[in-house]
């Protein structure tokens, strides 16, 4: 966290790029990317906050749409029935999926991986059908609904390019929070938890406050990412938040490798550009989605963040590396 | 119409303890899990149609064979991806991925090989249906829930009672202890898949008649296998077919009593209070890993 | 290290973002493609090149699958079959296909993947109704004229002036099945339903019209997408005595259901909101007996059993092409909108979306595969009028023929009417 190290060419390069990647985009006549990069940026802070809770944490969760679609219905329906402005829906949407996240990691903080995985599943179901039919049809159940882009103060949000520099703000935001929480107490006390719970209890760790807390802090980034989701879209339905998409976060979080900063960003950015690229194929577009990610977790069991990481320290000849990149 | 809900729950408690078994066979003999056992029902459904309608073999040949495909299937799936993986040491979590992967192509294969029509089997008892206690059900019903008992029965010898399944039992509590004693661990784990591979298929090809074969028969039925395995005690056997049977006849009964509409929801809030309350299941099988 | 890696991933990004906008599409079309991107931005439909770009997204995987590939198959069979005799408005056609998987979210990026990058001037697509209803916006802010082939009524109560129907809405079908239901005198009916868009929709619709008829619901029952047990639905439909039962599905689970009604001893009248397709009677068999439904058209097994002469030809080239007939509806639904499409652009003398839409509004006896189409009523409906059919000994059959035959007789009786 060294302010002029940070400072570096290359990463001032990299800024530059981000800042004008939607110039350049419609310089080439491809406005389409700018759109790909905004599904990019939320899908990165989604899968950020599934890797809190995941990879730094260890508690697997196979049911994160469920706060996508808090984050997502709530803001929709606080801005429709409420009229509130939408970036304060968001952030009360964001709040609602944390506590909601938080209720249901109490009991599940008992379970391990087989269990974890299959309550959230089961918890994700419920969501699912709820929003499907809600009481009363306050979710338009399978209608779905529309709603209008983000206002920041007077400030609509209406195009891609202008949701892209929101969306990178965000994704900053989150991230630098995501390291912050990460090299603080607690980031550390989930480290140990993740390593053997039993030790870091024995160590005086409160584990199940941590697990939750874990737990309630991906739903928040989930929930947010859901809240930016619809605004984006611009209409939200049920089908979006099935169990596909909470394996979609599981995948963009492993195929990039986890416990790391870069890692759920490779993830989820390659995931989705690799299945927009794979739409020319059609039908067979799973089937070679598949095929490329059963090939990338045989041949790189660490996500591709920690292989290449793996392999550049190889070619560096960095032995120290090896071992650090290893030690997941 | 009380016990003709009930029946009925009972058929679809025994296809979904089918499944479960598969997923408590896996889990006891490598503590591992398996997402494809809902497409393997698929594939079954489909190779028994193949093999039943179109080659025109007789019923238990098909049967036969389907079951064989599917365990070859299972074991080549443990042999080239399952096992490579534990060779390497990963988190348990790309395993599921992987099946994840598997699940992905085997759902797109079938489509490509067999298009989307849905296609449907003759009748293969001569008699459509029986009569129990004043209600009617397929005869295809009865032969469902004859073939899971017999299955379960035919598994807890297996594994109770042969030096195979008991070397399979030691491979999955500790593999590096049962290989000095000369267990091949990676053939009892190939097996195991295999096997539940073998008892998928055998749930797709029961139930293409009672359902018609489509691409996406399995795929809940599947998840709620899983759900039913959990309830009756993960790893338990016969706590599969219970707690599936438990599964289909609760789903049952709240969709004719209470509502249709929340029928899932409920199945899976019950699946979280047992989750929650009592992780064991029925059965209070201890999880391995813990 | 961390940064060399982030270089190398934005470098990557834009380039596989880059070949992505290269790839989309059939190869020859690539170059082409981007420089309408530029055009697209101000008018979607602007008239350069040689060829007429449709878009078609359907659901090619997936529970939807079926219907998806039937659509595509029909707007390639007609885009070959309108450039061997000179293209649209002397334009060759060019079909782009992709799977929108059902989900909405999917047809929202694709429709923006093919507006801005694409440049496709026509949409045909997609037939599952909650995707026309999430990307239609998308199309009309582009001003693309876009055949939606769904047939739920929510997504053309929008009032996008640049979306169309050239097959059956719902809610114009089920007034007939009321009044059909009113006429043999029943009084309470119960209802089957899925939970996706056009479902739900076919459900209030119908539900709204028995209400001012003054038939009675004696209970309403849903089932989620991917379930195929039904007995606690159905024992509940039983044991509430209706009169008749009206389901509400699609695809796989329409024989599911007709089976297990039939099992559980209910013999009595079934409507299916939409067509009860070929595929579904051979699974069910005698199961299906009993089942009406008020729609334009059939599906059938071979092209013998068709005896509409321009049904029977569009059967006779889809199986040449394809060696196998459609089994769903929407091989039809797609292919009126083509036909549709072709009228419009020929009456407008361009293929520029503005006037296409304006031209659709004045169509009026385009000859499809339901009868002639006609869009001069101002709503964008292209069908209005529509046959009840009847499945008896496993055939279809109108309802009129069906009538006095002792099947019907067996069938009324079942349901108390008589």
């Amino acid at each position: 966290m060294n302010l002029r190290k940070n400072l570096s060419v290359k990463n001032i390069v990299i800024l530059a790029v981000l800042l004008l990647l939607p110039v350049l985009l419609t310089a080439v006549g491809f406005s389409y990317g700018i759109l790909v990069c905004c599904f990019s940026f939320l899908y990165i802070i989604a899968v950020s906050g599934l890797d809190v809770d995941f990879g730094y944490c260890g508690q697997i969760s196979m049911g994160h749409a469920a706060f996508f679609a808090i984050g997502a219905y709530g803001s929709v329906m606080l801005h429709t029935y409420c009229h509130l402005p939408v970036l304060l829906t968001m952030i009360i949407a964001t709040l609602l999926a944390t506590v909601i996240g938080a209720i249901i990691a109490y009991p599940a903080s008992k379970l391990v991986f087989h269990f974890l995985s299959l309550a959230t599943i089961a918890f994700g179901e419920i969501v699912y059908s709820l929003i499907l039919n809600s009481p009363g049809g306050i979710t338009n159940n399978a209608v779905g609904m529309f709603t209008d882009p983000i206002n920041l103060f007077g400030f609509s949000l209406d195009t891609n390019t202008k949701f892209y520099y929101f969306g990178l703000v965000a994704v900053a935001l989150f991230l630098i929070a995501k390291q912050l929480m990460i090299h603080s107490k607690v980031g550390r006390a989930w480290i140990a938890i993740r390593e053997n719970p039993h030790a870091a209890n024995g160590m005086g760790i409160n584990v199940t406050k941590y697990k939750v807390m874990a737990f309630a802090v991906s739903a928040f980034y989930t929930g947010f990412a859901g809240a930016m989701y619809a605004h984006l879209v611009g209409y939200i339905g049920p089908d979006t938040f099935t169990q596909k998409q909470s394996v979609m976060f599981v995948t963009m979080m492993l195929f990039g490798g986890t416990g790391s900063l870069l890692g759920p960003i490779l993830g989820a950015v390659t995931v989705f550009v690799m299945t927009e690229c794979l739409r020319v194929f059609e039908q067979y577009q799973m089937l070679i989605y598949g095929a490329l990610l059963l090939i990338v977790i045989v041949a790189f069991p660490g996500g591709i963040y920690g292989e290449g990481k793996k392999l550049i320290a190889r070619l560096t000849k960095r032995k120290g590396g090896v071992k650090n990149a290893a030690g997941n | 119409m009380f016990l003709q809900i009930l029946i009925s729950g009972f058929v679809l408690g025994c296809v979904y303890g089918l499944i479960a078994l598969g997923y408590s066979l896996i889990y006891k003999s490598s503590g591992l899990m398996n997402f494809v056992q809902g497409d393997v029902l698929t594939l079954g459904a489909f190779l028994g149609y193949t093999f039943f309608s179109l080659l025109k073999l007789p019923y238990l040949v098909s049967l036969i064979l389907t079951v064989l495909v599917a365990f070859l299937f299972g074991m080549a799936m443990e042999h080239f991806v399952i096992g490579k993986l534990l060779k390497k040491n990963v988190l348990a979590i790309y395993v599921v991925l992987a099946t994840i992967a598997v699940q992905y192509i085997l759902q797109n294969s079938i489509q490509g090989i067999w298009s989307t029509k849905m296609l449907s089997y003759p009748q293969i008892f001569s008699v459509s249906s029986i009569k129990i206690a004043g209600v009617s059900i397929q005869t295809e019903s009865v032969f469902c829930i004859f073939m899971s008992f017999l299955c379960m029965a035919g598994l807890q010898i297996f594994m109770k009672h042969t030096r195979f399944g008991t070397a399979m039992r030691a491979s999955a509590m500790d593999a590096k202890a049962a290989q000095a004693c000369g267990i091949n661990t990676s053939l009892s784990t190939g097996i195991s898949w295999g096997i539940a591979a073998g008892m998928a298929a055998l749930a797709g090809i029961l139930l293409g008649p009672i359902y018609g074969v489509f691409i996406m028969l399995g795929s809940t039925i599947g998840r709620k296998g899983f759900a039913g395995a959990i309830m009756g005690g993960y790893g338990n056997l016969i706590g599969a077919i219970v707690g599936g049977i438990l599964l289909g006849v609760t789903e049952t009964f709240v969709a004719g009593y209470l509502s249709s509409t929340y029928k899932d929801m409920i199945a899976y809030a019950l699946l979280l209070l047992f989750l929650f309350v009592k992780p064991t299941g029925i059965f209070n099988e201890r999880a391995i890993s813990e | 290290m961390k940064k060399i890696l982030a270089v190398v991933l934005v470098l990557c990004l834009a380039v596989s973002l880059a070949a992505c906008g290269g790839t989309t599409g059939s190869d020859n079309q690539s170059t082409q493609n981007t420089q309408d991107t530029q055009n697209t931005q101000q008018s979607a439909a602007a008239d350069t090149g040689d060829t007429f770009i449709i878009g078609c997204p359907q659901p090619l995987t997936g529970t939807n699958a079926q219907p998806g590939e039937c659509a595509l198959n029909a707007v390639k069979l007609a885009a070959k079959q309108f450039n061997e005799n000179g293209g649209i408005n002397g334009k060759q056609v060019q079909v782009l296909s992709y799977d929108d998987q059902g989900l909405p979210e999917e047809a929202v990026k694709l429709a923006t993947r093919m507006v801005q990058a694409d440049g496709v001037q026509a949409i045909i697509g997609s037939c599952i109704s909650s995707c026309v209803l999430s990307s239609g916006k998308i199309y009309n802010d582009a001003k693309i004229p876009t055949f939606g082939t769904g047939t739920s009524p929510t997504w053309m109560a929008e009032g996008w002036e640049y979306v169309f129907r050239a097959c059956q809405n719902n809610d114009f079908a089920l007034p007939l099945v009321v009044n059909k239901l009113k006429d043999l005198g029943i009084t309470k009916a119960a209802i089957f339903a899925g939970q996706d868009d056009a479902a739900v929709a076919g459900v209030n619709t119908f539900t709204e019209l028995c209400k001012e008829a003054g038939i009675e619901i004696t209970t309403s029952e849903s089932y989620a997408e991917g379930n195929t047990d039904f007995s606690g639905q159905v024992a509940k439909i039983i044991n509430s005595n209706p009169q008749v039962v009206f389901i509400s599905t699609f695809g796989p689970t329409q024989p599911l259901i007709a089976k297990q009604l039939r099992q559980f001893g209910y013999n009595g009248l079934c409507f299916t909101k939409d067509l009860y397709q070929v595929d579904a009677l051979n699974v069910a068999g005698a199961a299906s007996n009993g089942i009406a439904f008020a729609y334009p058209y059939l599906t059938y097994s071979s092209v013998d059993e068709c005896d509409d002469p321009f049904i029977k030809e569009f059967l006779t080239a889809y199986e040449a092409e394809y060696g196998t007939l459609p089994v769903s509806d929407c091989a039809y639904r797609a292919y009126d909108s083509m036909l549709v499409l072709k009228a419009a652009c020929e009456a407008a003398g361009s293929n520029d979306g503005e006037a296409v839409a304006k031209a659709v509004g004045t169509l009026s006896g385009v000859q499809t595969l339901a009868g002639e189409q006609d869009f001069t009523k101002g709503d964008g409906e292209g069908l209005h009028e529509f046959n009840i059919f009847v499945i008896d000994d496993e055939k279809y059959m109108t309802w009129n023929t069906w009538e006095g035959t002792d099947g019907y007789q067996a069938v009324m009786e079942a349901s108390g009417l008589n």
